[in-house]
């Protein structure tokens, strides 16, 4: 799987589309497996958040360390995809919620923080879609810290820009989005 | 607007959202027979869905729970027969699982009953504690049910039950069980702030915990509004799931003995917790009961002679305690299934008949069924007495439903004027079956020579009777003359109907239920076919009543030994493990039963020559037996006195003169063993004593030993044990 990933991101470098939505596949793939390693972890109680991060970090990393010279690039396109994939379920558990019709039996606490939850990622991600026309950056370093958890220095790293530039792309882009002056 | 707090770095894979990531299901999507219709509940485990049936076959609203596969054991699938088992579990107050299977992408899904009510905690705000009272009796109705099945719920918990115009209903039965079954972690599905302490523990899982949970359920029923599910959530780590404080009162002690922190101390069954609170609502004094578990098994063990087959027996014995209650549970109520839709069709009977008629309908609050009873009673006479066959129908039926709360008191007097309606010449069924109910009913008030009569005339009639009914009075019949102490006709008696049930129905758990109960019968006679009985009673009830159930268990006791005794030593220590595990499974440990079974394992290891794996099993056995209050430990010193053998057998005689003199001291007044001493006992110590060196101090042993042996038969073994003893030490003359 791990070399075919490596085959997939070339090719997706190239421009090759299908092979874009396999990478994306296989990040949606990983990012369950995280989920589900983590809650199984968790007795399905708690989370324990920074260890599903983690395991992210090191997973992806390890891919990107297989596409040398270009890691960048790839830790930019990961947290594209985690945005696409979380945005895209949010909206899909939102439309199911008002879709279902029933009244729930068991609307456990889990659920109600999670349609919460859902409503904030679309408004985010309508909110980065305008963003990403106007400041093209504020918008990556969201994607970066926010969406796939990558540290300053990783995000730096990933945007090819300076640690100063991340944190304050950072405080911009968190002033703007949620209204506050930082 | 974004919420300043939800934008942080990591954010997004911190929340709830990426948890739930890997949903896999839409409206619309088929599983087995059923079309999803709506999510209506995500948990720990997984999803719960709305769904139809979609087969045509007819309409049928269930409920679908998921369990992904990171949650199921990977590769694990439900078995048909545990399917079946769930599925059995046919309850007024049980949301019964109907369906179940393997979806498509690998998830194990159940289906269960639609129950189209509000959760516990949310109905509980506009009821009157009496009536929360009787929603408590109800589940605990439902849960003694399902362990009388040996389904254990394991996650009994307020969003586990739900609340409608029928009363309360228990979700989830047997699936959390199911889950856990091969984990190494036993709590795994168990909600945390929920959870026993056993559980909590990660040990073993039994009926105890169960009990636990119910008491905790009774607490917060009782003041509704401390541990709601929200606050348990947030106090989880702090508090450990303590229960919550109640003000002091006769419910706050019931509620502490059920959640008490080992489980040997809780209620020892759900029925005994029922029964408390019942005396509470009846306005009587709250009682500790002491251990169910061995009913009637000191009764049974007095009688055995003393004999190394016997001792295997004796085991066997002990846990019949259980099945005999079982076997008189099934006798009296008849099929347990169906008993309970019956005694629910009862109330609601009793009910209409009274609310209607009554002319203080108008006083709003519904009557309990108690006091239903009453009026009913009162009422029968009066309504009823130009109608005799419908009035001794209606005394039947109200001394059911006593029998069914074992009120035999308050039955027997019902059913004398029921019995005596129906006349001496009645052959009726339902005449009959008063008849044995009035006869198991005197019996189990101790006026058992009146219990036999009526038992006797019964069976005089019943020649026309269909099968099972027949079988329920002779079974009635010789459990009476065994306890009577007339076993020889108890056995003729056992006989004379078991071979009846095996020309009719000879697969068929009546006829396992009768070959234990003549198995017994014939060990307790002594006679050597009680092994040959016993055998075919374990290898039928394995394929008739499946491998875990009391039945099959108690029977493959006896298998352990007779494949000892037949040399095949390789299987019987390797029967007599998987029994002590399944026995740990069913019962718990510590518990008498799993005590037993071990003893029954290290006896198999003995004969095999496995002299140390046979020590460890014995002192395991005798580390349970210690565990468990007084009264139930009833074989610490047989344990004791196999370990001294062993010690002996290896020239180990410091040690084995350490087990033989606590042996002696636990056995002061002939307690704690299967079996009474002859004078075999002090012997032992006096035969260690000797091999150590001395002849000191076995006088007084000798003298007790010639004592005692005074009451065994010519022939017994004792008498060649002491004349060996006496011609090693002539000294002790």
């Amino acid at each position: 799987m791990d070399a075919d990933i490596t085959a997939l991101l070339a090719r997706a470098r190239g421009g090759d589309e299908n092979a874009y939505s396999a990478v994306v596949v296989e990040l949606y793939e990983q990012l369950k497996r995280m989920a589900r390693l983590q809650r199984r972890r968790a007795g399905g109680a708690t989370l324990e958040t920074t260890g599903l991060v983690h395991e992210g970090y090191l997973r992806i990393r390890e891919w990107s360390r297989q596409v040398p010279g270009d890691r960048g690039h790839f830790l930019r396109l990961a947290a594209t995809v985690m945005r696409q994939v979380l945005c895209e379920h949010a909206r899909r558990r939102l439309a199911q919620k008002r879709g279902g019709g029933a009244a729930p039996v068991d609307l456990n606490e889990d659920m109600v923080a999670e349609l919460a939850e859902a409503e904030q990622f679309v408004a985010l991600d309508d909110a980065l879609k305008d963003l990403k026309h106007s400041h093209p950056a504020l918008a990556q370093v969201i994607e970066c810290r926010f969406f796939l958890g990558l540290s300053e220095q990783e995000t730096a790293e990933a945007m090819d820009t300076s640690l100063r530039s991340v944190q304050r792309y950072w405080s911009q882009a968190r002033a703007h989005l949620t209204g506050e002056l930082s | 607007m974004i919420r300043a707090d939800f934008l942080v770095p990591g954010g997004a894979l911190a929340g709830a959202l990426a948890r739930h990531i890997d949903r896999r299901r839409s409206v619309g999507e088929r599983v087995g027979s059923y079309r999803l219709m709506a999510l209506i509940g995500q948990g720990g485990m997984g999803e719960v869905w709305r769904a139809e049936r979609d087969d045509g076959a007819y309409q049928q609203t269930v409920a679908i729970k998921f369990a992904t596969l990171a949650n199921a054991r990977s590769g694990r699938v439900l078995l048909e027969h545990e399917r079946q088992l769930l599925a059995g579990l046919e309850h007024p107050h049980i949301a019964r699982v109907v369906d179940g299977g393997t979806s498509s992408d690998g998830d194990v899904w159940f289906a269960m009953a639609w129950i189209d009510g509000a959760p516990l905690d949310r109905a509980l705000t506009s009821l009157t504690l009496d009536a929360r009272l009787r929603l408590f009796d109800q589940l605990c109705a439902a849960v003694a049910y399902a362990h009388r099945r040996l389904v254990i719920h394991r996650d009994i918990k307020p969003s586990s039950v739900l609340v409608d115009a029928r009363g309360a209903h228990l979700l989830d039965f047997g699936i959390a069980s199911w889950l856990d079954r091969d984990r190494d972690e036993s709590a795994g599905f168990s909600t945390p702030q929920w959870a026993s302490p056993e559980q909590r523990a990660g040990s073993a899982v039994s009926t105890a915990s169960d009990v636990y949970q119910l008491g905790r359920l009774l607490a917060m029923l009782l003041d509704p509004a401390k541990p709601s599910a929200s606050d348990a959530t947030q106090r989880v780590h702090s508090e450990a799931s303590s229960p919550p404080k109640l003000p002091p009162g006769p419910l706050t002690s019931v509620v502490r003995k059920a959640t008490a922190s080992a489980p040997q101390e809780r209620y020892a069954t759900v029925d005994a917790l029922a029964e408390d609170v019942q005396r509470y609502r009846d306005g009587r004094e709250v009682q500790a009961h002491g251990g169910g578990l061995v009913y009637g098994a000191g009764l049974f063990v007095r009688r055995w002679r003393y004999s190394l087959a016997a001792l295997a027996l004796a085991l066997l014995i002990a846990i019949g305690g259980t099945v005999a209650a079982f076997v008189r549970v099934q006798a009296a109520r008849g099929d347990a299934e169906r008993e309970a839709a019956r005694a629910q069709r009862v109330a609601d009977f009793l009910e209409r008949i009274l609310i209607e008629g009554s002319p203080t309908r108008a006083g709003g609050e519904r009557p309990t069924v108690d006091a239903l009873l009453v009026q009913a009673e009162a009422r029968i006479d009066n309504d009823f007495g130009d109608q005799p066959a419908l009035r001794a129908r209606l005394l039947g039926l109200l001394a059911r439903v006593h029998i069914e709360h074992e009120a035999h008191g308050r039955a027997a007097p019902l059913l004398r004027e029921a019995v005596a309606i129906d006349g001496d010449a009645a052959r009726e069924p339902e005449a009959l079956r008063r008849l044995m109910m009035y006869g198991a009913a005197l019996h189990q008030m101790g006026e058992s020579a009146a219990g036999l009569r009526a038992l006797q005339a019964a069976q005089a009639r019943a020649n026309d009777l269909d099968l099972t009914l027949r079988n329920q009075i002779e079974r009635n019949l010789t459990q009476v003359q065994y306890q009577m102490g007339d076993v020889q006709r108890a056995i003729e008696g056992m006989r004379t109907a078991s071979e009846r049930v095996e020309r009719e129905r000879p697969a068929s758990s009546l006829l396992v239920a009768n070959l234990i109960n003549l198995g017994q019968f014939e060990a307790a006679a002594g006679h050597d076919s009680a092994t040959e009985t016993l055998t075919r009673a374990y290898e039928l009830s394995q394929r008739v009543n499946g491998a875990e159930h009391p039945h099959t268990l108690l029977a493959g006791m006896t298998n352990v030994t007779s494949l000892g005794a037949r040399g095949d030593h390789a299987r019987a220590v390797a029967l007599g493990k998987e029994l002590a595990r399944r026995v740990r499974l069913v019962f718990g440990d510590p518990s008498a039963h799993y005590a037993n079974a071990l003893m029954a394992l290290g006896y198999a290891q003995e004969r095999a020559g496995l002299l140390d794996a046979a020590t460890t099993t014995y002192e395991r056995s005798l580390a349970g037996w210690h565990a468990l209050p007084e009264g139930s430990d009833l074989n610490s010193v047989t344990v004791l006195q196999q370990l001294g053998d062993i010690a002996m057998a290896k020239g180990d005689t410091r040690r084995a003169i350490e087990h033989y003199r606590e042996m002696l001291a636990r056995n002061a007044a002939d307690r704690h063993a299967a079996d009474p001493d002859l004078g075999q006992r002090p012997l032992r110590l006096a035969k260690a004593l000797i091999a150590a060196g001395g002849c000191g101090e076995i006088a007084g042993l000798l003298a007790q030993a010639r004592d005692r042996s005074a009451r065994a038969p010519d022939g017994h073994a004792v008498h060649s044990l002491l004349a060996e003893v006496e011609g090693e030490c002539p000294v002790a003359d």
